[in-house]
């Protein structure tokens, strides 16, 4: 199943993990096969989609800003989207919530195009845009009010929602103070509760830890799956990497462009080529690495130091005994092999260098 | 039952949801409302600026005006060779009046111009040589006039009132010459009482018969009419009897009595009325010499005088006229300032793009914050209004509800311009510096210090733009008029607002709408 390219773009190799289904239909099932287990049966008893996006591109003057961008949002995802500054992130959530209209393709959130969205459709939606947007002089409270006065909350009914917002991003004790005076780990719980407040089935949270501590980072990550688990649909944006790990799906993107896509999992081995699997020893010299070799399933052999080689297999649960055994035949001396996970850091880098090395 | 209760209430559902829908957008509504107020409220500085500083202006406007008459120092440069005039300064205080302050005569003219290139004094009055001369000479003594003023009003303050002196001066000069002709006025009198007492005689010497007597009578009534005759005061007690010559019915009644006299008749009925209408003429010619006597010789040289009365129903001090203006100055900037900043800061913040993403539309949002500060700058306006009827004493002579409808346009077109400006900022510097060029054009062609009839009439479409301008016309009818203003400088203020707020929707929807 995997391999399969679906959308080959000139100077960029989009790694693709999934098969990609024709449009409208529901979202792939390789997602589920390599994501983790909750999200798999979420999207089979959910079959709508979230977002449809086929050949998306937006173009500002004469600069193409993201190009031809093919990809589906099951309902009840973390679905993320990583990469570098300037790849076009912003660009692609600002379309996805109608600020911006495509330039070309077509891109459908919960069923329609969303520059043609009618307030009924915008009320299903939550943005958390990158810079703090609230207002300095109101407290804390005021802000939550009027987050969820534009969204036409009713006076009597709200209060229950904001006092609920407040306790998700613990900011009960700090309803009074205002918001300029909060540190930035605090506005951005705060920009999140506004957010949370109108309950959006559908949140667009653009870079939502970026500047905050590890900590609290970890604690948003929590509220997030703690909103898919209640079936809201999550697509965020981030710089930080080992992010992408949280979220049920990835797409990482460079230069307006889509280079992956997929379950963590799934990009990961795309990004190396397979499993990794590091064999350590005294004697590791040209004769290990032709036994490595001819292991039926290994794509590649590297040396990572001077008594380890990394081995990229097909499926390295298979390849291990092989391995422990084509090396024992051959008379090399082993310490260790063991299954290895690179960091997603790594799998970004390596990543962004294929993708690099075939555009620039 | 269920479904039947269904298909009972499916007529109400699009009412229902016009209901909610409405109801959802008051709420949406409300929340730029209360934002924009719990945000001015927040900041007490801003409260303090808005509500007093504006009546500070006020208050400092209103103490230290003091009208726009200068007074001007000024230095009396007499002949050199006129021993007549003295050189003491309270010779003279009488003859300077208005703006002229005499506080120095001197005779050496380098030191006059030198005071006037210095500014120690502010005109040179030069009195000129044996002015005498001139007159008998058949021409006019001239006072040189030297001021040195940049300022052109001021310039034609100086001109004006130097005028006024002048025939001030031409006035007591005359007056002096009148009062003169008094004396010769009585002597006629006297000389008309003794024509008189002639005709007496002659009208007894005519019923007595006596034919000598009285034609020696007539013979001393010519002379006595020949002394009236050349008398000087006669021409003015022509002017004031406005007969083209009081002596030629005597002349012709003493002919008639005379030639009656030739013919030898005596005592006829002809004679007697006749020398009744010459003791009349005579008696006629006393008492307008007394009168002319009596006239003070002022009224004689100025008879007529002005009076003028202003029908308003009170006389409007200075400041009771501009505070009405500035009100309307002051409260048409800060409303533009408030709305045009709030815009271009919710631009900068970020937040068009929440509002975008968000289920509100561009009128919503104007509505929210007009509302919001609509109540803020009708509370300052209220308590402007207060302070100045009762600190500076400011009239409100028309009714409250005109003052109270007066300001709200004012205020409904000055939030739609500040909404207008903030689509052409992109800055709060420039939404600052708008609002300061919007208040520049406000005092030059608002009417607030130059009546809008000075202007040319092209160039007085912008005082049509300008919301002061309505509000200020509004506002001295109902306060110092005492009347309702008139209905379309009611109507223009409205209808500038609706183009102002159609405007600014037309911009905030293009910047809330995808891209």
């Amino acid at each position: 199943m995997a391999g399969h390219r679906a959308a080959h773009t000139p100077g960029y190799r989009t790694m693709t993990v999934e098969a990609r289904p024709p449009v409208g239909s529901p979202i792939d099932a390789s997602a589920s096969k390599d994501g983790p287990a909750a999200p798999d049966s979420r999207l089979e008893s959910m079959p709508e989609l979230a977002v449809l996006a086929a050949g998306v591109s937006k173009r500002f003057d004469d600069k193409d800003v993201v190009q031809d961008l093919t990809f589906q949002i099951g309902r009840g995802q973390i679905f993320g989207i990583v990469g570098p500054s300037g790849c076009g992130k912003t660009t692609t959530i600002r379309m996805m919530l109608g600020v911006l209209k495509p330039s070309g393709g077509e891109l459908l959130l919960m069923g329609r195009p969303p520059h043609l969205f009618r307030r009924r459709d915008r009320q299903r939606l939550g943005y958390m845009p990158q810079l703090f947007v609230l207002f300095p002089e109101l407290s804390v409270w005021e802000n939550l009010n009027f987050a969820a006065s534009i969204y036409g909350m009713g006076w009597f009914s709200r209060g229950k929602r904001l006092e609920s917002a407040l306790d998700i991003v613990e900011l009960g004790d700090a309803r009074s103070r205002p918001a300029g005076q909060l540190s930035g780990g605090m506005q951005r719980r705060l920009e999140l509760a506004c957010v949370l407040v109108h309950e959006p089935d559908v949140l667009f949270l653009d870079e939502p830890t970026a500047g905050i501590d590890p900590v609290l980072r970890a604690k948003f990550w929590d509220h997030f799956r703690e909103l898919r688990d209640a079936g809201r649909t999550l697509i965020i944006t981030t710089q930080y990497v080992t992010e992408s790990e949280y979220c049920d799906r990835v797409a990482v993107m460079r230069d307006g462009r889509l280079i992956a896509i997929g379950s963590p999992e799934g990009v990961r081995r795309q990004a190396i080529g397979g499993e990794v699997i590091r064999v350590t020893g005294p004697d590791l010299d040209r004769r290990a690495v032709a036994a490595i070799r001819g292991v039926e399933g290994v794509i590649g052999v590297r040396r990572s130091a001077d008594d380890a080689l990394e081995v990229i297999a097909k499926d390295a649960g298979r390849a291990v005994p092989d391995l422990l055994e084509a090396l024992a035949a051959a008379d090399v001396e082993v310490t260790e092999v063991e299954e290895q996970r690179p960091s997603f850091d790594d799998v970004f880098v390596r990543l962004m260098e294929a993708a690099g090395g075939r555009g620039e | 039952m269920a479904a039947a209760s269904s298909a009972m209430a499916r007529p109400f559902r699009p009412i229902v949801h016009a209901a909610n829908e409405l109801g959802q957008q008051i709420v949406r509504i409300s929340s730029f409302f209360l934002k924009e107020l719990w945000a001015a409220l927040r900041q007490p500085k801003l409260i303090l600026s808005v509500v007093l500083g504006p009546f500070l202006i006020l208050a400092t406007f209103g103490i230290g005006y003091r009208g726009q008459t200068p007074q001007l120092q000024t230095t009396l440069l007499l002949p050199q060779d006129d021993p007549r005039l003295p050189e003491d300064p309270a010779a003279y205080r009488d003859l300077f009046s208005s703006i002229f302050v005499l506080d120095n005569v001197t005779r050496d003219r380098s030191a006059a111009e030198a005071a006037l290139a210095s500014g120690r004094t502010n005109v040179v009055v030069i009195v000129p040589e044996r002015p005498e001369d001139h007159v008998l000479n058949g021409q006019q003594a001239r006072f040189d006039i030297l001021f040195n003023e940049i300022d052109p009003g001021q310039s034609a303050w100086v001109r004006y009132f130097a005028t006024v002196a002048v025939q001030e001066l031409n006035r007591r000069v005359l007056a002096g010459l009148v009062g003169n002709a008094q004396a010769p006025a009585e002597e006629l009198g006297r000389v008309a009482g003794q024509m008189r007492g002639q005709a007496d005689a002659l009208e007894q010497d005519l019923r007595g018969g006596n034919a000598i007597a009285a034609g020696a009578r007539v013979v001393a009534l010519r002379q006595t009419l020949g002394a009236v005759r050349t008398a000087p005061s006669l021409s003015p007690i022509m002017a004031i009897s406005g007969e083209a010559d009081p002596l030629t019915p005597i002349e012709a009644d003493l002919a008639a009595i005379e030639s009656d006299l030739l013919a030898g008749r005596v005592n006829t009925p002809e004679q007697l009325q006749r020398a009744a209408s010459l003791r009349t003429s005579a008696r006629e010619l006393e008492v307008q010499s007394q009168r002319l006597t009596q006239i003070p010789p002022d009224v004689l040289v100025a008879p007529f005088s002005i009076e003028a009365r202003n029908t308003v129903p009170i006389e409007p001090t200075p400041i009771a006229f501009f505070v009405p203006a500035v009100i309307a100055l002051l409260l048409q900037h800060i409303a533009i300032s408030l709305t045009s900043l709030s815009m271009v800061r919710d631009r900068l913040l970020g937040a068009m793009d929440i509002y975008r993403v968000a289920p509100i539309g561009p009128l919503e949002v104007l509505l929210g914050k007009s509302l919001s500060y609509g109540l803020l700058l009708s509370i300052v306006a209220g308590l402007l209004v207060l302070l100045v009827t009762m600190l500076l004493n400011v009239p409100i002579l028309g009714s409250p509800i005109w003052v109270a409808v007066s300001l709200g346009l004012l205020l409904f077109a000055s939030l739609g311009m500040g909404f207008f400006l903030s689509q052409l900022a992109s800055t709060e510097t420039q939404a600052v510096q708008l609002a300061m060029l919007v208040l520049l054009c406000s005092i030059f062609f608002g009417g607030f210090f130059l009546a809008l009839t000075t202007l040319w009439p092209p160039v007085r479409a912008i005082s049509y733009v300008l919301p002061v301008t309505y509000g200020a016309i509004d506002l001295r009818d109902v306060m110092l008029r005492g009347i309702r203003p008139d209905w379309l400088m009611l109507a223009a203020p409205a209808f500038l607002g609706v183009v102002m707020y159609v405007l600014a929707a037309r911009g905030v929807s293009r910047e809330m709408a995808t891209q």
